[in-house]
C-alpha cells in the first residue's frame, strides 16, 4: 500500500471530525463536499504531506473559507438567506453534555476561538498544528483555547452527573 | 494560585464532557476520491502533452513563417558554398560529343575527360533548415 493510501485512510478516519471543522463556515452538505474535495487533493499530491491529517485540516479550512465566500456573495447577489442548520452533533443520550446545547454555545464563540475548540477536542491535533493550520503562533493557539473554554463552562452548566443545560436557560 | 494560561479543573471537565459528543456522522468515499484524483492526474499529463507538442509545432512553423524565412540555427558553412558552387558557370569543354564517344568505346569510362566540378558536400537535414 502506498504512503498515499495510507494518509487517506487515516484522513477518512477523521471524517466526521473534518467535516465538523468545515461546517464552521458552511452547512452540512457544503462541508461533506468540501471534505471529499480535501482528500481528493491529498491522493493527487506527488509527494505524501508529513502530517497528513494536518494537512486534511489545513485543505479543508481553506476550502471552507473560499466555499463561503462564494456562497456569500452568491446570497448577496440572489438577496436570499435562508439558513439551515442541522446538528453538528450526534444526539446521543449517554453523551455528558447535551448537543444542542453544546452547539448553540460553540456557535456563540467568536470564529477564531471556535476553530481551535474544533480542532483541540474532535480533531484531537497539538498546539503545533493549530498553529501551522489556524496561522497563528503557538501561544495565541493556546491562549484562544484557554478563553474559549472559559466562555463555553459559563455558558454550558456542566453536572458531575447530569447533562449540561444552558447557563441562560437555568432558573 | 492558578496561572492564567491553564486550564482549570471545571475547564478539563467540559472538554471531556464536549468529547463525548460524537460529530455528526460524514460520508467520505476514499474509492471515489482515488477515482477522481486519478482522472485529474491524467487530465494533467495529457495537457502537458498536448502542450509540449503545441510547442514543438510553433517552434518548427515559425521560422518559415518569418519574413526572409530565416533559420534560427546558425547557417552551415557548407551550404553557402555548396550554393556558390551551383551558381558559377559550367566550364566549358572544347571535346566534342563525338570525340567523347570514340574515347569511352576505346578506353571505357578512363577515356572520359576529368571532371571540372568542385566535390558536393554530403547535405544533412541541418542544411535544408
Amino acid at each position: 500500500m502506498s504512503d498515499l493510501s495510507r494518509a487517506a485512510e487515516r484522513a477518512a478516519a477523521h471524517s466526521a471530525a473534518l467535516a465538523l471543522y468545515a461546517r464552521q463556515w458552511l452547512d452540512a452538505t457544503a462541508a461533506q463536499d468540501v471534505v471529499q474535495e480535501a482528500l481528493v487533493r491529498l491522493l493527487g499530491q506527488r509527494v505524501c504531506p508529513d502530517e497528513p491529517v494536518a494537512w486534511m485540516y489545513a485543505a479543508v479550512r481553506r476550502a471552507a473559507i473560499d466555499a463561503a465566500r462564494s456562497r456569500d456573495r452568491r446570497r448577496k447577489r440572489e438577496g436570499a438567506m435562508t439558513e439551515t442548520k442541522p446538528n453538528w452533533f450526534q444526539h446521543d443520550e449517554g453523551a455528558a453534555l447535551d448537543a444542542d446545547a453544546a452547539q448553540r454555545a460553540l456557535t456563540r464563540l467568536p470564529h477564531e476561538l471556535r476553530e481551535i475548540v474544533v480542532l483541540r477536542i474532535w480533531a484531537e491535533l497539538g498546539y503545533a498544528d493549530i498553529a501551522r493550520i489556524t496561522g497563528v503562533s503557538v501561544g495565541t493557539a493556546h491562549a484562544r483555547f484557554i478563553e474559549a473554554m472559559r466562555r463555553l463552562r459559563d455558558a454550558l452548566d456542566v453536572t458531575e452527573t447530569g447533562r449540561s443545560h444552558d447557563a441562560g436557560k437555568r432558573s | 494560585m492558578m496561572r492564567e494560561n491553564e486550564v482549570d479543573e471545571s475547564e478539563l471537565k467540559l472538554a471531556e464532557a464536549l468529547k463525548s459528543l460524537e460529530p455528526a456522522a460524514s460520508r467520505m468515499d476514499p474509492i471515489a476520491a482515488a477515482f477522481t484524483a486519478g482522472r485529474r492526474c491524467g487530465r494533467r499529463r495529457e495537457r502537458a502533452w498536448g502542450a509540449a507538442a503545441i510547442v514543438c509545432a510553433v517552434l518548427a512553423i515559425c521560422p518559415r513563417l518569418m519574413p526572409g524565412g530565416k533559420s534560427p540555427l546558425p547557417a552551415h558553412p557548407a551550404s553557402s558554398w555548396t550554393v556558390s558552387a551551383v551558381a558559377e558557370p559550367l566550364p566549358s569543354s572544347d571535346v566534342s560529343a563525338l570525340q567523347l564517344d570514340r574515347d569511352v568505346l576505346d578506353h571505357g569510362l578512363a577515356g572520359l575527360p576529368a571532371a571540372h566540378f568542385a566535390a558536393m558536400p554530403v547535405m544533412t537535414a541541418r542544411d535544408m533548415l
